[in-house]
């Protein structure tokens, strides 16, 4: 599938976010995969960064992909809402918490994976303005064989 | 089978209690016997040494200035953008479970292991945004920190740079509970929810009550 053939479907996917408010699920139907719960942690500046200098607070994107197509891969998020993203994973390892970039995450065929504290999360380094509870902004996530998927992201404090 | 035998003890213990001069709160108690720690319990418990760290604020701060109180102690670092917010933010909810009285007499802990970046302004703020109670401590270097670490049969591993320069940090991903008496009691998991952790906080306050 080229990038081009998807747009009609990203354009009908952002009119029908327009008229649902905020609608809390995206998808690329062709494809099967379908993004629920996109949320954000809140980041502002605090000092750091050498020199007595301020820098953002690094955030981090959740979200839930359901595949209802056959097997895909997760393989880059893009947004401009910070000067670097990256997938990341948080292991437990022992009773201690490791953190590491990963390429890609596996989304098996008719299944769900969750983007959540404690696991696979986007990690968004550096963001370029502050992210307050209530803001959105928007992240392109890029599968293997579904292409690339516009979410609407939530910035919001778990609770 | 071992389910009716903790039932039927907490009955008993709530029976007890109501014997013994509670009665105001005796009915509730027996509806609902208090339920067991959901966290792991430290048996038998650990007197902690009285560590002794500048704070965020730059006062001085000694982990026994918080004798009367539970102490919710972890140890993580500003960069974390996983886990140190998920459970700075659960252990403020769970303080906004307790009652005012409750929450006055627990007090969380956040010392840095990432004393290099984590200067004392930052480890404030950062603090702050979660709950204001939060008293943040900052370990002038890493082998303080790590000296601290230890106490609580732990470790922390700095992670190498990546292509921007940052580094991630490995840490206990568990919350230390010292009770009011000072020792630590509990090691509360990574995951456990909100209203686990309010229980087994509150069973460390009710049982000091009840022993003075």
């Amino acid at each position: 599938m080229r990038i081009n053939s998807l747009a009609p479907i990203l354009l009908v996917a952002a009119i029908a976010i327009l008229i649902g408010g905020c609608a809390p699920s995206v998808g690329a139907p062709g494809a099967g995969i379908t993004i629920d719960r996109a949320w954000a942690r809140p980041s502002s500046q605090v000092p750091g960064g050498g020199m007595g200098g301020m820098e953002m607070l690094t955030s981090a994107a959740y979200l839930t992909i359901r595949n209802d197509g056959p097997e895909d891969r997760l393989t880059a998020a893009e947004s401009d809402i910070a000067k670097s993203v990256e997938i990341h994973e948080t292991k437990m390892d022992g009773g201690m918490a490791t953190m590491r970039q990963v390429d890609s995450i596996a989304i098996p065929a008719n299944a769900s994976v969750d983007l959540k504290p404690g696991s696979y999360h986007i990690m968004l380094i550096q963001p370029v303005r502050d992210l307050k509870p209530g803001d959105s902004f928007s992240l392109t996530i890029v599968f293997e064989k579904a292409g690339r998927l516009q979410v609407p992201v939530t910035v919001q404090a778990p609770s | 089978m071992n389910r009716r035998y903790i039932l039927t003890a907490g009955v008993v213990l709530a029976l007890v209690t109501l014997v013994s001069g509670g009665a105001a709160i005796a009915v509730r108690s027996i509806q609902t016997p208090p339920a067991d720690f959901q966290g792991g319990v430290v048996s038998p418990p650990i007197m902690v040494p009285d560590v002794v760290l500048p704070s965020a604020k730059g006062d001085e701060v000694r982990l026994s200035d918080f004798r009367g109180k539970v102490v919710l102690l972890f140890f993580g670092y500003t960069n974390c953008p996983d886990v140190c917010p998920t459970t700075m933010l659960e252990v403020a909810n769970v303080r906004k479970q307790l009652t005012k009285e409750e929450a006055e007499r627990v007090q969380v802990v956040f010392v840095t292991v990432d004393p290099e970046r984590d200067v004392p302004a930052r480890v404030s703020q950062y603090v702050d945004r979660f709950d204001p109670s939060i008293v943040a401590l900052v370990p002038v270097d890493e082998d303080e920190a790590r000296t601290v670490v230890q106490l609580f049969m732990a470790d922390f591993v700095k992670g190498e740079p990546n292509a921007g320069g940052g580094y991630a940090v490995a840490h206990p991903a568990s919350l230390y509970a010292i009770d009011p008496a000072g020792q630590w009691r509990l090691l509360l998991p990574f995951g456990m929810p909100v209203e686990a952790l309010t229980n087994d906080v509150r069973l460390l306050l009710q049982e000091s009550q009840n022993a003075n």
